[in-house]
């Protein structure tokens, strides 16, 4: 192997670890690397290009994450030009959010998927969706939208307090 | 290469007259040339007017989860319009806001129901309720369509609309359970919204040629039927059998061919101010 190529792969690692660390401005700290919106980086001598997805098609985020995701890129030693594209023909859903993003998004006060939350439940107001403060059970599904096009909003029964969830799609 | 012309950034002087005569009838109308590109438009077009007539409720609605639900929505549709003009910049060059904003008003194709005003909070859910039930259909049946661009883009927001509808329904069938004020709301709605719902389903003259080159599995036409069936269901479920009365398929037509009501020219200038008095501005 030549040393180009492994320098073009070790470059390659460093794009990816980069961009990959981005945060969500809507959801600090958790990364679009956690969110699972990468889709793939590749890298083609000074040109790093970056296809990423957004979680829902009209996210308000998406300029803003595009420009970070670019800076990161292009702050990488050997990287001059970085090429975002946002792929708008694949469907992001929360089953792709990582472990590492979920234990993130309960420490946010954010419900992971996975923790209860189904379109019926959350439309009926019915509870179940476990709440990401005291653990409980004991909830109630407020509103199928939340703050932002990608959550829900709910509420604990047992520690009064209102919170986010993944929306269920 | 077929293009939409755009209309000059700068503030035009006389403002077209809109009417209510369907476009067909109209003297000195011709098809666009492009019928494919009429059709993504019609389909960018409807999501865009029902996107920003959703929005008007960010701050007014009568709950905080219907504001953040009004606002969502209104972000879903302006998405899934953006998707759509995407698919019609591959044919046009033009990019997705020349599209969205920078088209005269007789150019535009959407439903004339969806640009009408957004009333009562009765009138917004049955929208609501009837648009989504079509839009869901719309994108089913192109599931099957032999054109890539379309069926490339159909996966996300087939998966956003399925939460539309539900929403829909739950909001109504609370409206109509609740004292007679709602039901009675819900009914006077139904009739207005469904006395217009004609021109969603508005047979185009080139449809034929888009279904026999297989863009189209059937006719927009076809899917009266269906519609009509979901929304009975819908509205059975609900209690309330005979909103369906005020169903008139022959009314609302003329918006797919560019023919709009008075409401859609203050519409357009205040949705294409900013790109008319500032062009390519970006912030």
């Amino acid at each position: 192997m030549s040393s180009d190529v492994v320098n073009e792969t070790a470059i390659l690692e460093e794009v990816r670890a980069a961009v990959a660390g981005v945060e969500d401005p809507e959801m600090q700290p958790i990364t679009v690397g956690e969110l699972g919106m990468l889709v793939e980086v590749s890298v083609d001598g000074p040109t790093a290009v970056v296809d990423i997805m957004p979680t829902f098609t009209g996210c308000p985020a998406t300029a803003y994450i595009g420009a970070d995701v670019e800076q990161a890129a292009v702050a990488v030693e050997g990287i001059d030009r970085a090429v975002v594209r946002w792929r708008r023909d694949l469907s992001w859903g929360p089953e792709r959010i990582t472990e590492a993003g979920r234990i993130k998004l309960a420490e946010t006060g954010i419900a992971p998927p996975g923790s209860g939350q189904t379109q019926q439940n959350s439309l009926l107001g019915i509870g179940g969706v476990r709440c990401p403060y005291c653990g409980s059970r004991n909830t109630r599904a407020d509103s199928p939208f939340g703050s932002a096009p990608c959550r829900s909003t709910h509420s604990c029964r047992d520690c009064k307090t209102p919170f986010d969830a993944i929306k269920p799609i | 290469m077929s293009t939409v012309t755009p209309v000059d950034p700068a503030p035009r002087e006389a403002a077209p007259r809109l009417t209510n005569v369907p476009a067909a009838t109209r003297p000195g109308w011709t098809p666009p040339d492009d019928p494919r590109l009429a059709f993504v438009l019609s389909m960018a077009d409807d999501e865009l007017m029902i996107g920003h007539r959703h929005a008007h409720w960010t701050g007014v609605a009568p709950t905080l989860e219907a504001d953040l639900a009004f606002s969502s929505l209104a972000q879903d549709e302006i998405g899934h319009a953006a998707i759509w003009y995407g698919v019609a910049e591959e044919l046009t060059g033009q990019d997705e806001d020349t599209l969205a904003f920078g088209r005269a008003p007789a150019a535009y194709r959407h439903a004339t129901l969806l640009e009408a005003e957004p009333g009562d909070w009765a009138f917004t859910l049955v929208r609501q309720h009837a648009y989504d039930l079509f839009d869901h259909l719309r994108l089913d049946a192109l599931t099957d369509s032999e054109d890539a661009s379309i069926v490339g883009v159909l996966g996300p927001i087939l998966r956003e609309e399925r939460l539309h509808r539900a929403h829909a329904r739950a909001w109504l069938s609370r409206a109509v359970e609740g004292s007679a004020v709602g039901r009675d709301r819900v009914l006077a709605a139904a009739d207005q919204v469904l006395g217009q719902a004609g021109g969603l389903f508005e047979t185009l003259p080139w449809e034929e040629e888009l279904v026999k080159d297989g863009t189209l599995p059937l006719m927009m036409g076809d899917l009266r039927e269906p519609w009509i069936a979901a929304l009975r269901e819908d509205y059975d479920s609900f209690g309330i059998p005979e909103a369906v009365d005020g169903l008139d398929l022959a009314g609302g037509l003329g918006g797919r061919q560019g023919t709009h009501t008075s409401v859609f020219l203050p519409l357009w200038q205040e949705m294409t101010a900013l790109f008319r008095d500032h062009p390519g501005a970006t912030w």
